[in-house]
Formats: C-alpha cells, sequence, structure tokens
C-alpha cells in the first residue's frame, strides 16, 4: 500500500531553472571568476597569500573530507575513498575556501586561518546538512569567527602608509576628506599600494569577475546591484547633507570588502532569497546595515557581519505568507516608503555624530 | 526631550541592545515557542503588550511610590508581585470581554507573567533611565514606555526569524545527533555572533 503512494521528492537550494543550468557549472564559474582576484593577491603578497589560500581551501576540504568518512564509519558502511557526499566534485567547498581565504587579512597567523576554516565549514553547513541546506554562510561565518575570536591577532601589511586600512582611518574620524591624501580613489579602483585584506583590494578585478559571472548568469544581478546600489545612495546623502563631495560615495563604494562581498559572498544562491522582490529587499537591508555598521559602528568594516545578519533574515524573506514573483504596484509604494524612512535615519544619526 | 531621543531608544533597545541575542533575557520563549512561525507572532505580540503595560505600571510604582517612602530596595519583589498579579487580571478581563483576542493572545499571556524579559525590561528602565530623569516623571515614562516598545518589536523580529529558520531545519537532512534543539542552539549562537556586528552603533 505504501508503495503505491507517490513520493514526494525534496530538492534542496540553489533551485535552479535556467537551461544548462547546474550547481556544478555556477561554482566553477565562480571559482574561474575568483582567479584574477586570486592572482593579483599572489602577486601583491607572494608567499604570505599562497600560504592563506592554501590552508583555507586545504582546511575546509579536509574538515568536509573527516566528517564525512566519520558519518560513513557511524553507519557500518565500508570505506570508501570517495563520497558522492563531498562538494568538493562541485567547486562548492572550493570556492567557499577560496572566498574565506581571500577576505583574510595577509597578516593572519596560519593556525588561525585553519581555525576558522574549520568552523565555518562544521558550524556553517556540516551539521545542517551539508551542500544546500546550510543557514549561514560558510565563509562569512568562518570570517566573522575569527575576526571577533583572534581580532589583533589579524594585522594588516604596513608597508603602504598610516599603517591602517582605508576604513579604519575612516572609523577614526568619519567625514574627513584628508584620507584622499593617503588613499587616492585611482589606488582604490586597481588595488596597488593600499593596504587591506588579500582579495578585497583591487576594484576593478572584482569588477571583471561580475561581469564575467553575470555574462554566464551564473549569479543573481539584483543583489549585487542594490547592495552597492543603497551604499552609494546612502554615501550620497550623507555628502551632500554635509558638503562632502563627489569623493565620498565613490571611496564607500570601492574601500574595503563591499564589491567582494556584494559580488561573491551575497550572491550565493543558497543563503539568499528565492523571490525577485526578496533578493532586491536583501540587497538593500545590506547596504543599510554595511554603511551603518560603517559610519556609526564600532568596527571599521561591515560586509561579513551584514552577510551573516542577513543570513538569518533569508527564511523570513521567503516566508510562504509575503513571498511573491510579481512586483506590484503597492510593493513598489512600500519600498519608496521604506527608502525614504532609512534615508531620514541616516540624517538624523548623522547630524548626532557630528 | 524630543522626538529623536524615543526614535533612538526604540531603535536601540530592538536591534543593539537586542534583548535575546545581546542581553540573552527570554530564552525559555525564545526556544520554547519558536517551533512554528504563527505561534512566534502570537508570542511576540503578547510580550509587546505585556511589555507596555508593566513598565508604564512598574516605573509610575517606583517614580511615586518607591521612591518617595524610601524604600527602593524592595523593588524586584514589589516589581514580580505587580506584573504578575496584572497580568493575570488582564488575561481575565481579556477571556470574559474578547473571545477572538484571548485565542490569539490569551494562551500566551500565563507563559510570560514570570518571564526575566518582562522583569529585566522594567529593571532596566530604573536603572538606567530613571536616574537621568529624577523628578521628570512624564519623561522618563515615556522613555520608559519606548524602550519597551523596542524592546518587544526586537524580540518579535527575532524569534520570528529563529521559528522560521526552524521551520526550515525541520525539513533538513540535519544528523540525528543535532536534530531539534542542539541544531537550535547551534543558530542561536550563531546569531548572536552575527550581531555583535552592531555593537556600538548607538
Amino acid at each position: 500500500m505504501e508503495n503505491t503512494l507517490p513520493k514526494i521528492v525534496r530538492k534542496t537550494s540553489p533551485y535552479l531553472r535556467r537551461p544548462k543550468a547546474s550547481v556544478t557549472r555556477m561554482m566553477r564559474d565562480v571559482t574561474i571568476a575568483l582567479l584574477p582576484v586570486t592572482a593579483f593577491a599572489i602577486w601583491k603578497f607572494g608567499m604570505a597569500a599562497v600560504v592563506i589560500i592554501v590552508l583555507g581551501i586545504l582546511s575546509m576540504a579536509v574538515t568536509e573530507y573527516i566528517y564525512y568518512q566519520i558519518v560513513d564509519k557511524l553507519n557500518d558502511e565500508k570505506f570508501k575513498f570517495k563520497n558522492k557526499s563531498y562538494t568538493l566534485y562541485n567547486f562548492s567547498v572550493v570556492t567557499s575556501g577560496l572566498i574565506y581565504s581571500l577576505t583574510l587579512p595577509d597578516n593572519t597567523p596560519w593556525f588561525v586561518v585553519i581555525i576558522g576554516a574549520a568552523f565555518g565549514v562544521f558550524f556553517g553547513k556540516l551539521i545542517f546538512g551539508g551542500m544546500g541546506q546550510n543557514v549561514f554562510n560558510p565563509a562569512a561565518l568562518g570570517r566573522v569567527f575569527i575576526f571577533v575570536s583572534f581580532g589583533t591577532m589579524m594585522s594588516y601589511d604596513i608597508d603602504a602608509v598610516a599603517g591602517a586600512t582605508a576604513l579604519t582611518v575612516l572609523n577614526d574620524d568619519v567625514f574627513n576628506i584628508a584620507v584622499l591624501d593617503n588613499f587616492s580613489l585611482i589606488n582604490l579602483f586597481t588595488g596597488i599600494g593600499i593596504p587591506g585584506s588579500i582579495g578585497e583590494m583591487s576594484a576593478i578585478l572584482i569588477l571583471l569577475g561580475g561581469v564575467y559571472l553575470a555574462f554566464r548568469t551564473s549569479f543573481e544581478v539584483r543583489i549585487p546591484l542594490a547592495y552597492i546600489g543603497t551604499v552609494a545612495l546612502l554615501a550620497s546623502v550623507v555628502a551632500i547633507y554635509k558638503g562632502l563631495g563627489v569623493w565620498y560615495p565613490v571611496f564607500h563604494v570601492l574601500s574595503g570588502g563591499l564589491l567582494f562581498g556584494a559580488i561573491f559572498m551575497a550572491t550565493d544562491p543558497i543563503t539568499s532569497p528565492i523571490t525577485k522582490g526578496g533578493r532586491i529587499y536583501f540587497g538593500f537591508a545590506l547596504g543599510v546595515l554595511t554603511f551603518f555598521i560603517r559610519v556609526f559602528g564600532a568596527y571599521p568594516e561591515g560586509v561579513v557581519f551584514s552577510i551573516l545578519i542577513m543570513n538569518m533574515f533569508v527564511t523570513s524573506f521567503d516566508y510562504y505568507k509575503w513571498t511573491n514573483q510579481q512586483i506590484t504596484k503597492r510593493q513598489k509604494i512600500i519600498f519608496t516608503t521604506v527608502v525614504l524612512v532609512t534615508i531620514v535615519i541616516t540624517i538624523v544619526g548623522v547630524s548626532y555624530v557630528g | 526631550m524630543s522626538f529623536t531621543l524615543f526614535a533612538t531608544a526604540i531603535i536601540s533597545a530592538m536591534l543593539i541592545n537586542n534583548v535575546i541575542l545581546m542581553q540573552f533575557l527570554g530564552i525559555c520563549p525564545f526556544l520554547g515557542v519558536s517551533k512554528k512561525s504563527s505561534a512566534a507572532i502570537g508570542m511576540s505580540a503578547a510580550v509587546l503588550f505585556v511589555m507596555i503595560i508593566s513598565s508604564a505600571i512598574t516605573y509610575t510604582l517606583y517614580d511615586l511610590v518607591l521612591y518617595k517612602y524610601g524604600i527602593p530596595y524592595i523593588s524586584t519583589i514589589a516589581f514580580i508581585l505587580v506584573i504578575a498579579s496584572l497580568v493575570q487580571f488582564v488575561e481575565m478581563f481579556i477571556k470574559k470581554t474578547s473571545k477572538s483576542l484571548y485565542k490569539s493572545l490569551g494562551i500566551y499571556l500565563p507563559l510570560i507573567t514570570t518571564n526575566c524579559a518582562i522583569l529585566g525590561v522594567s529593571e532596566g528602565n530604573i536603572t538606567n533611565i530613571w536616574v537621568n530623569h529624577i523628578g521628570d516623571y512624564w519623561g522618563g515614562l515615556l522613555i520608559a514606555l519606548s524602550t519597551a516598545v523596542g524592546t518587544g518589536l526586537g524580540f518579535g523580529l527575532i524569534i520570528f526569524a529563529f521559528s522560521s529558520i526552524r521551520e526550515k531545519l525541520e525539513a533538513s537532512d540535519v544528523p540525528a545527533a543535532w536534530k531539534g534543539v542542539p541544531i537550535s542552539l547551534v543558530v542561536a549562537g550563531i546569531m548572536s555572533l552575527a550581531f555583535l556586528g552592531l555593537a556600538g552603533i548607538i
């Protein structure tokens, strides 16, 4: 009797609709798009970058390998060298490891790299049931974990100038045009001659990867557009309010990990909403959080934090009562109201910061 | 005493000093009533309601009675007694007057009477706000109410997100040993870790 019942096959995300789309193709594309950034990091930092990247990818893959071997052992299965659960074969774990390593500062000790990678992949992915079922982005989780636990150990290379990254300088003195003396916009754009995390510096190479992914339709364009657009919008509002000039929004977009996080981390298909409207709201909320943490918060950079915070609300965006693939007029009005309220809050906050 | 002060109090209590993820109060309803989203919404509405009336009553009690007659040290006992009897009274009142409201709200009310989040907000009101507004009863009361509204909204936001994550996890292939409460605790820990990023905004 039970065999005649129709069986419901539940698929895990990413839910791909496009023709020729598959997880392997998508993850391989992300890895290819990351290659210029990786090459730039290795060219700039030499062995330090190589060690961080190799350790990051290896420790994620090895953690996963050991985990599935133990699971097999507990299920009394015979030892197999290969297991279909390894996400090494569809590049998923390689992508996570590469993204994780590229967000690290160049002076990170080797054991910190290993701890963060193992924590991120185990608590972010494996115990949720593996690929496609995780709630939080493993790379962002590992990065935040070591940032909170080993914050003082991860220093930036201080050969360039003042000994701090552009956003650290900005965090001390929020509206000072003097930051441009040390960090000119063209340097921030090309990534030459500025300190920072090993993969987050060169804006043009990150954008190159983003354009490649957009042409291969391997990622969701709405999220990075909404994300970067929101940060630019809020920074422009602040610039107009304080009379700062056009450098301020451009500086916010180019500096720190914003472009990298928006293009490679926020677009993770598993930890982002399913609907169009949900994705726009997701990107908007990421932008607001990032900008607020940068300008008002205690930490200089808020990209990974805001990605982790918004990951926990992804299932709320996908809640069945208000998910809708069509964007109606009413939703547009609501969204406009939300944007206006955010702008008002920003101006009020800035007037208090001074 | 301006409008931005109240807005700051609401945002601060809602996001930056979130009652669950930053102050670790109200964990029992957070874990107990978050299996279904509908239950979580009802619970957070009840918490918001009780929080507002209880902080108004306790602030008034402290300002006009306990401090005036020199017995502020019994505030904890007095607050517990007042909140518990008040919530029971409100529950009876709702049961008599509105059946539909009782169905959506009333069943959660007895759960919250002895909740630490409610008492925490009341105590926080008198330790943080009251000291700065000695003698200014209405100003302090308004800030206490804004804090209560913000805390209730923050509670609702987090418990709703958590319950929808738990509904998703019900269908995931979580290993047997981690199913149910353990994976929920891991999720709660990661949520708390993420909210550290908001530190220092206000």
